[in-house]
């Protein structure tokens, strides 16, 4: 299965975090905010009691309450706010807030001198309604003795559900937007991260489709040594791959000047001088098959100066024949491989071509869709159709052929398969054969 | 026919001085760059086959050096390195033709013969003035048809006589090109070669083939 990209992990770690910190933030925030506006609360009903309680006077037996009371909240009917003061089990006042309410004694019995704050009760008075209740018990001097006298302030909480529930609304609506935001911020910041390992993996595509030789952008420093890396690997598998095919010409020097020699000895006998020959050619296809070869490593190169360079060389080792070699080479037509193999694959056939022409031949190059095609066209006797099929098939040997077309087009052959290419010999209209080379072209 | 012969293997080296002189032409040796540079640079040669990997200096160098000093004459790469990419390389620097070890002896002489004739500026290997034709390739000297029973010295001076039937050559030129470098030779030699010659050609005195052209030297007669 395919890896996820970075960015996509990037993005779904963030919104996997988002998703689990947005309501913890949300409840956490909730729960400080409810907090506080209870504590809130219960200082403002202290406040209120407090009130009351200052208020309050007992003459003997006869409980005195002023009729308008400091607090305003407890004069006016609806306000949520409602005051009740109990004295012998009995409710001997209620705020002009309370009025349209009947009210019993509650069940809350809160010792002398003590506060009960409680956050949520149903009261008798009115079913299906949330109330706090502070309540708090003083002692006053009756025609008897001391007496406890019970205050209680009860709040409505329909007004503080409906300010916690704005909060709550308000919040969310501020965490989404913030974790949106959020997100952009770490898209554009993972975009921003990401960018030079981008433009690291654009330039060794570059260098691997050949196209680059080195890396050499600007990276942070953190890839500094990765870069170095890849240079030096580049560096080494260039260089290992001209002394792998230095070597092997000096190993074909080394092996072909005593072969010279050896051929070139009076009187040898025919058996001896066919074996000569016979090493000379194994010598010469084998050690050119080893060292041809693609790399994905190398650079593009360019078709129509190679050709250009076969073409001035054919000029003069041709001379005699006054040959005219004309081009039809596209200017963008690139060979994705080694310099020297396009040189001895072009130089082969075209080499065969000279000698098979009579006054003309034609090179043509192009980039044929995903494929570099090169057609070398003469105007000789041109390939008998038995041969034609000879030619093709790769690794057959073709020492015979009187036109030239000899050890050379068997390397071809070795060649285009190395390279994974396609052959073709077809009739040319100058007269003569016509040699189609293709090469599929790097993506 | 002078030709130089730059190869640092001895053994191959002595392969081709010997067959280069069994078919009548005047060889130089060099066993490395440095002294085929000097000695294409001194002489006047009509060919030089030149070994690419040669110590000292490589082949490639010295044709290339010696085309910078001007020196025309036809060079015949001589290589074991059979890549395209290095015989195009000897090409561009100067060479007119290479050949690849191992070669056949009938190669060699197939393709020096061609070059020697080509740089005369004869694209044909048979030379016809009137009467007088040479083949280069059976090294056959006829006239009006039949073949001439000649020497290989004398054969050796109507040759360059006929490839260089635009200049007047002297005496020293022709013993520079028909014997080895240190072959002293008294020009009167040459004098013999030349009345035996006209001799052979022309028995009635009409013909006259080689014109001599007092105090410069001689020349084949262009208006046969």
């Amino acid at each position: 299965m395919r890896q996820l990209s970075l960015r996509v992990r990037s993005v779904l770690l963030a919104v996997a975090l988002l998703a689990l910190f947005a309501p913890f933030t949300v409840v956490i925030l909730e729960e400080a905010y409810t907090k506080s506006l209870t504590q809130a609360k219960m200082s403002e009903l202290r406040l209120m009691n407090l009130g009351l309680l200052s208020a309050f006077e007992l003459d003997g037996d006869l409980p005195y309450m002023p009729e308008i009371l400091y607090e305003e909240q407890l004069n006016l009917p609806g306000s949520g706010y409602l005051g009740i003061i109990v004295f012998r089990n009995e409710v001997i006042w209620q705020s002009a807030s309370a009025l349209e309410y009947t009210f019993t004694p509650p069940d809350i019995d809160v010792p002398v001198g003590n506060e009960l704050f409680v956050e949520s009760v149903e009261p008798d008075f009115s079913q299906n309604s949330e109330y706090f209740v502070y309540a708090f018990t003083a002692e006053f001097a009756s025609s008897r003795d001391f007496e406890p006298v019970r205050f209680y302030i009860f709040n409505d909480k329909a007004l503080f559900q409906q300010e916690r529930e704005t909060f709550l609304t308000t919040t969310w609506q501020w965490i989404v937007t913030l974790c949106l935001a959020l997100l952009v911020f770490i898209v554009i910041g993972i975009s921003v991260i990401l960018l030079p390992v981008r433009k690291l993996i654009d330039e060794i595509s570059q260098a691997s489709s050949g196209n680059k030789e080195k890396l050499d952008a600007r990276y942070p420093v953190e890839f500094d040594s990765l870069k170095h890396s890849i240079n030096d690997l580049l560096h080494t598998e260039a260089a290992q791959r001209t002394r792998y095919k230095n070597s092997l010409g000096d190993l074909a020097h080394s092996l072909k000047t005593p072969l010279a020699v050896a051929s070139g000895h009076k009187g040898l006998p025919a058996e001896v001088s066919d074996s000569l020959t016979q090493i000379n050619r194994i010598i010469q296809r084998q050690l050119k098959r080893a060292s041809a070869g693609k790399s994905g490593w190398q650079s593009a190169i360019n078709v129509e100066p190679v050709l250009h360079r076969l073409a001035d060389a054919m000029d003069k080792v041709y001379q005699d024949k006054a040959l005219v070699i004309d081009f039809d080479v596209s200017e963008d037509a690139t060979f994705n491989g080694d310099e020297t193999d396009l040189m001895e694959l072009c130089g082969n056939v075209l080499d065969n071509a000279c000698k098979a022409a009579k006054n003309n031949v034609l090179v043509s190059a192009k980039t044929a869709g995903a494929w570099l095609q090169i057609s070398i066209e003469d105007d000789g006797p041109g390939i008998p159709a038995n041969k034609k099929t000879m030619l093709l098939e790769r690794g057959t040997r073709l020492d015979t052929y009187a036109e030239g077309h000899g050890i050379g087009m068997a390397l071809v052959a070795d060649l285009v398969s190395i390279y994974e290419g396609r052959m073709q010999i077809e009739d040319s209209e100058l007269g003569g054969a016509s040699i189609i080379i293709k090469f599929p072209q790097k993506r | 026919m002078r030709i130089l012969i730059a190869e640092d293997d001895s053994r191959l080296l002595t392969q081709l001085d010997a067959l280069l002189q069994q078919h009548g032409y005047s060889v130089d040796l060099a066993d490395n760059g440095e002294h085929a540079l000097f000695l294409i640079k001194e002489y006047s040669y009509d060919l030089a086959i030149i070994d690419i990997g040669m110590p000292k200096l490589d082949g490639f160098e010295v044709i290339k050096k010696a085309r910078q000093a001007d020196i025309t004459c036809p060079i015949l790469i001589l290589t074991a390195r059979d890549r395209w990419q290095e015989k195009v390389e000897g090409l561009d620097a100067g060479a007119d033709d290479y050949l690849t070890k191992p070669f056949h002896d009938e190669e060699l002489l197939a393709r020096a013969k061609a070059l020697i004739r080509r740089a005369s500026g004869q694209a044909n290997p048979t030379i016809q003035f009137g009467p007088i034709s040479l083949d280069t390739v059976s090294e056959e000297l006829s006239l009006d048809g039949q073949a001439l029973d000649l020497t290989a010295y004398e054969y050796k001076v109507m040759e360059y006589l006929m490839l260089n039937p635009q200049k007047v050559i002297s005496k020293t030129e022709l013993t520079e090109h028909i014997y080895d470098q240190d072959f002293d030779l008294d020009s009167n030699v040459i004098e013999v070669f030349v009345g035996r010659l006209r001799k052979k050609l022309d028995p009635s005195g009409e013909l006259k083939p080689i014109e001599t052209l007092r105090g410069r030297g001689y020349r084949i007669n262009r208006s046969l």
